[in-house]
């Protein structure tokens, strides 16, 4: 056993909502082997590996347990031992690798740090870990800044710098969250082939099961601090015993299985094409850049359908779908509503159209104005479009139930709602206006499974009894193979396969579609079907 | 409410300013009671010290009572400060949220237009004009607003710029509220706290430039105020100190009680940015 942990418990402030952030945690990881704590935001995975690492802040006493490392007692250590202990024997990879790397300092010195703090000596050593993690031409990489790599390049970085004195145990926080879905397998793939090269035992948290099916030996599942199923990764996810499991489990989307049934299509409601929006960066003096953020983007939807709207970041998807609602003007091309060009409307022109075009944003903390209440937020779309104020709110009030939270929630702030809540708000503010057109950008990228799968269910309930046309882009290929009827796939700027949800799944045209497909984690694991909730 | 007024009382400095500014609108507001008749008046023999014959803070050249000039003087001072503000935040707050909003040339032209105003010095620009439209209390007002404005469109602007690209602002447009609507009723609401610790700075600036002006004689000659005092005891300062310390001290006393109350309502307000104070 390289880790192994006994009865960890720590505790949370006075006055958090509950008494412990960690109780009764016992786990263990062996030589050579990959072990998933899996959980939602809030259940105390993070606090584990930070409570093993010797990280824990000030505010989060360790109350109870043991914790061993190849034999080591790591609560009987002084602080300086630990610092020893960090980097020579266990390493630790972070969610965000945008801020775990210092930017003013070039990748290779930080990376020389990391060895010379623990005396061995770097020369050489460097670029050869740069190799190690397969980074293309690793000499210059390590002459570099940080803000010139991209994300996937930096979280290898991070890796190889985790990997410099080679530890006996790697803890991976979350290290592929905030990656592209193609990214993300690569950093997997790296992460499985050290750990096999060298016989790291390796602590992977994420909240994702399609990860843990790539890449976990076993798993570990936790809810509100504490585990509450563990054992090996292929029984977890296809039997799960515990019914927490079984609902995560069962929210996770699985693919579609027809062929491409396509749809009956009707008359087109809205009609993109030849749109084109170009960004022009630079000042008066020096040369601007140019992206070309969408060009070549045509697409039609039909009334009643859901096209998905799919890609990486960067892709222009989101831009796409903001030049429909004119957040975004774009200098070219036709945006035909029921065969008006939406394009050339003034500001005043385009009010009667907001109506019936409405939006559901990404980021549910964001969305809603923090310094009204839910009840105003919801009413006053309509209002400004002159419905009477006590109609309006009695509208409002309505679509609350409809969203399934409570009618109190008028007089609230946006603050008091979880993620989840705050999203339904988002949508109730947007059925408010009684739209024919939804467009979504990543309504549900922001949540946990579990209230992800609520979103959705939700989404698909109303889309169906308004029957409602939606654009619906995401970057996760498994939301959009469950919502949507049509996929459009976008890369960099253009939309480069569209069609049925079956036929591109199953038979994709384009080199980068299959490459998407690929980089799906646990392609070849299919969710068990778990019936419904007893 | 509670939570910003605990976050508020957590700086002790506040709290004092708080109490002190508190003082001298009770001052200003009883002074026809305590001192009735005009301090104009003569009261009792010139050049009396402190304490002597009923003049608490003694006399005057013209055996005035300092006491009486300074409770009225507050009234004006006061005025003079919460006018000016007013006026200044008017100008700084539209021009400053058109910027911040609009962006583009007009940002760039009003920001042109404001830089143009911030490198005239403010306080010749201040004498300047009120010479131009004569001393009167609306000159100066008007004075102390031009030449205040700018700061105020600066920090607008850069919270607008901040907040119109937010998810929220973009959901206000996609309603189809209209653009003053989205301005005030989405925007300004989350852009207020700056405003108003940056208002509470102001009034001490504002009463300050009042008082600087009044000193070199271009104070309203109909009303008392706390720098007319000073400037009429200045040539007799070694003869009669009292007629230029206290009002001096009425001015450190509010300006100070102002900037500590700005700096309660900055930490009040924006409680992640709070220094670690015990």
């Amino acid at each position: 056993m390289i880790l192994s942990i006994e009865g960890l418990t720590v505790a949370l402030p006075p006055g958090a909502d509950r008494r412990h952030a960690i109780e009764d945690i016992s786990l263990t990881v062996a030589q050579g082997e990959i072990l998933c704590v899996v959980g939602e935001s809030g259940s105390g995975k993070s606090i584990t590996a930070n409570a093993v690492m010797g990280l824990l802040p000030k505010n989060l006493p360790l109350r109870a347990g043991r914790m061993l490392l190849d034999g080591i007692d790591l609560r009987a250590q002084s602080p300086e031992a630990m610092r020893q202990l960090r980097g020579r024997r266990m390493a630790m990879i972070f969610q965000e690798p945008m801020t775990a790397l210092n930017p003013l300092m070039k990748v290779g010195d930080q990376i020389g740090e990391a060895l010379s703090v623990h005396g061995v000596a770097e020369r050489g050593r460097v670029v050869e870990l740069l190799a190690a993690v397969n980074l293309p031409d690793p000499a210059a990489i390590a002459r570099s800044h940080p803000f010139r790599l991209s994300g996937g390049q930096r979280q290898r970085v991070m890796i190889a710098m985790a990997l410099a004195l080679e530890p006996a145990l790697l803890i991976a926080d979350e290290p592929t969250t905030a990656l592209d879905v193609t990214t993300q397998m690569q950093i997997l793939r790296l992460i499985r082939d050290i750990q096999q090269r060298r016989g790291t035992g390796v602590l992977f948290i994420t909240h994702d099961f399609g990860v843990v099916a790539e890449i976990a030996d076993r798993v570990a599942v936790m809810q509100h601090g504490r585990i509450v199923e563990q054992g090996l990764a292929t029984d977890i996810l296809n039997h799960p015993q515990h019914p927490y499991t079984q609902a995560l489990i069962r929210a996770v989307p699985g693919f579609p299985k027809g062929g491409g049934a396509s749809v009956e299509r009707g008359p087109p409601l809205l009609q993109v094409s030849g749109v084109e929006k170009t960004y022009r960066r630079g000042g008066w003096f020096s040369a601007s850049t140019v992206v070309r953020a969408v060009h070549d983007a045509d697409f039609t939807l039909t009334r009643g359908e859901t096209l998905g709207l799919v890609g990486e970041s960067g892709s222009g998807k989101s831009t796409l779908a903001r030049c429909v609602v004119r957040l975004v003007t774009p200098e070219k091309g036709e945006i035909l509503f029921h065969g008006d060009d939406l394009r050339p409307l003034s500001r005043a022109a385009m009010k009667p159209y907001r109506r019936r075009v409405q939006m559901i944003f990404q980021d549910p903390y964001a969305s809603l104005n923090p310094r009204k209440k839910v009840g105003e937020i919801i009413a006053e779309g309509p209002i400004t479009h002159g419905t009477p104020r006590a109609e309006a709110w009695a509208r409002a009030e309505t679509l609350l139930a409809t969203v399934r939270l409570d009618p109190s929630a008028m007089d609230r702030f946006p603050h008091e709602f979880s993620g989840g809540q705050r999203q339904r708000i988002g949508i109730a503010r947007a059925l408010a206006m009684q739209p024919e057109l939804l467009i979504a950008d990543e309504p549900v990228s922001a949540l946990d499974v579990s209230v992800q799968a609520e979103v959705l269910a939700l989404l698909a309930e109303i889309r169906t009894r308004e029957n409602l046309t939606m654009l619906f882009i995401t970057h996760d290929l498994r939301v959009a193979a469950q919502v949507c009827d049509r996929i459009a796939v976008m890369q960099r700027g253009a939309i480069v396969e569209q069609g049925p949800v079956g036929q591109v799944f199953a038979r994709p045209a384009h080199p980068y579609t299959q490459q998407l497909l690929d980089s799906i984690p646990g392609r070849a694991w299919t969710p068990p079907d778990l019936g419904e909730v007893a | 409410m509670r939570d910003f007024w605990a976050r508020f009382s957590r700086n002790r400095g506040a709290v004092v300013g708080l109490v002190i500014l508190v003082l001298v609108m009770l001052m200003a507001a009883l002074a026809p009671v305590i001192f009735p008749g005009t301090p104009w008046d003569m009261a009792a023999a010139p050049f009396l010290p402190p304490g002597e014959m009923g003049m608490l803070l003694g006399s005057d050249s013209l055996g005035r009572d300092v006491a009486s000039g300074i409770a009225h003087g507050a009234r004006v001072s006061l005025m003079v400060g919460a006018v000016s503000t007013v006026a200044a935040l008017g100008i700084g707050v539209t021009l400053g949220a058109i910027a911040g909003y609009a962006g583009g040339w007009v940002d760039d032209a009003l920001m042109r237009f404001t830089e143009f105003f911030q490198t005239i010095p403010s306080f010749i620009l201040a004498i300047l004009l009120v010479a131009i439209f004569s001393p009167s209390i609306a000159s100066i007002v008007f004075a102390i607003a031009i030449v205040s404005w700018p700061p105020v469109a600066r920090v607008v602007r850069a919270e607008f710029l901040g907040l119109r690209s937010r998810e929220f602002v973009q959901a206000a447009e996609c309603l189809g509220k209209s653009r003053i609507a989205i301005m005030v009723g989405d925007i300004l609401p989350n852009a207020l706290s700056p405003i108003v610790v940056l208002a509470s700075l102001m009034v001490a600036t504002a009463i300050l430039l009042e008082s600087a002006l009044s000193f070199l004689g271009l104070g309203d000659p109909n009303l008392m105020t706390w720098g007319f005092l000073i400037g009429s005891g200045r040539s007799v300062i070694r003869l009669a100190w009292w007629m230029s310390v206290f009002p001096g001290v009425a001015i450190f006393l509010t300006v100070l009680a102002l900037n500590l109350v700005g700096e309660g309502l900055s930490d009040a307000l924006n409680p992640r940015l709070a220094r670690g104070r015990a």
